[in-house]
């Protein structure tokens, strides 16, 4: 489907819209998937630490100070990575603002390319979502172990911490890489 | 003549997504590799704290630290073209 929509080249609306506004809709598709992909598995870890709460219900205190104590640091990993999301796209908002509407009359028009930049676009969605899928299947793996072995505190909770911040990172390169395509197929000629 | 271009045509979108299905195969691996090492690492770290004596929150804490430099290691030496899933 995807080999389809690079044959045929971008559709007839999209292909007719200015350059400054195929570029806002193609990055704010990408941050609202983004946005999506990053509560959709935050949801899913925060679902997984109230299962291993739940086991722990029974151990002494301290195992249970733990688990509230991993809940507070997951709850950071999902407000930095929340907030890291809405800087970058103000900040890309305030990019294209500045490179398409302050340009001086001196410096010549951006070659518009929609082609590549719906294919940037579409490959950036393929990437968000596939690493989406692998970090919930993942999660899901690890949610059956937890079923199947019992709770062997603290493992569970470290693995919870450590899939979920690399899940953020790894979402952040991933947008990281779309934004400098983007600045390579918009950049001066 | 258009029906050979429509073969070669197939034959490019099969390979294309078998490709791709190999790529999205070898990162999964990869991340869960890299998970699986760091998670048994920090582990270790997290025991060797508590027989330690370092009190269980400090010890989820500098555990976390050190995963987070670990996982920042080990997505410096995956190469990138497997978190983008984009060809090289």
């Amino acid at each position: 489907m995807m080999n389809n929509v690079f044959k045929s080249g971008p559709g007839n609306w999209y292909g007719h819209l200015p350059p400054p506004l195929q570029l806002l809709v193609a990055m704010t598709l990408v941050f609202l998937l983004a946005f999506g992909a990053d509560i959709l598995l935050q949801r899913v870890v925060e679902l997984f630490l109230a299962g291993i709460v739940e086991q722990d219900t029974f151990f002494y205190s301290a195992v249970r100070q733990q688990d509230a104590f991993a809940q507070n640091i997951l709850a950071l990993i999902r407000l930095i990575s929340f907030l890291a999301l809405a800087v970058s796209f103000v900040a890309m908002l305030a990019v294209i603002y500045i490179r398409f509407f302050r340009r001086s009359a001196s410096v010549p028009a951006f070659r518009p390319e929609p082609k590549r930049l719906l294919r940037a676009t579409l490959l950036s969605f393929r990437g968000i979502a596939t690493v989406t899928f692998i970090f919930l299947a993942v999660t899901a793996i690890y949610e059956l172990l937890l079923r199947i072995v019992g709770n062997q505190p603290p493992f569970f909770l470290l693995a919870t911490l450590v899939s979920a911040a690399m899940y953020v990172l790894i979402l952040a390169y991933v947008l990281f890489d779309y934004v400098h395509e983007c600045r390579i197929i918009y950049r001066e000629p | 003549m258009k029906e050979a271009s429509g073969d070669d045509y197939t034959t490019r979108r099969v390979t294309t997504r078998t490709s791709y299905l190999q790529r999205a195969l070898q990162a999964t691996l990869t991340i869960w590799l890299s998970l699986i090492v760091v998670s048994i690492v920090v582990f270790g770290l997290s025991e060797s704290l508590r027989l330690a004596g370092v009190e269980s929150n400090s010890n989820l804490l500098i555990t976390f630290m050190v995963a987070l430099v670990l996982i920042l290691l080990a997505l410096w030496l995956v190469p990138r073209s497997l978190l983008t899933l984009k060809g090289e």
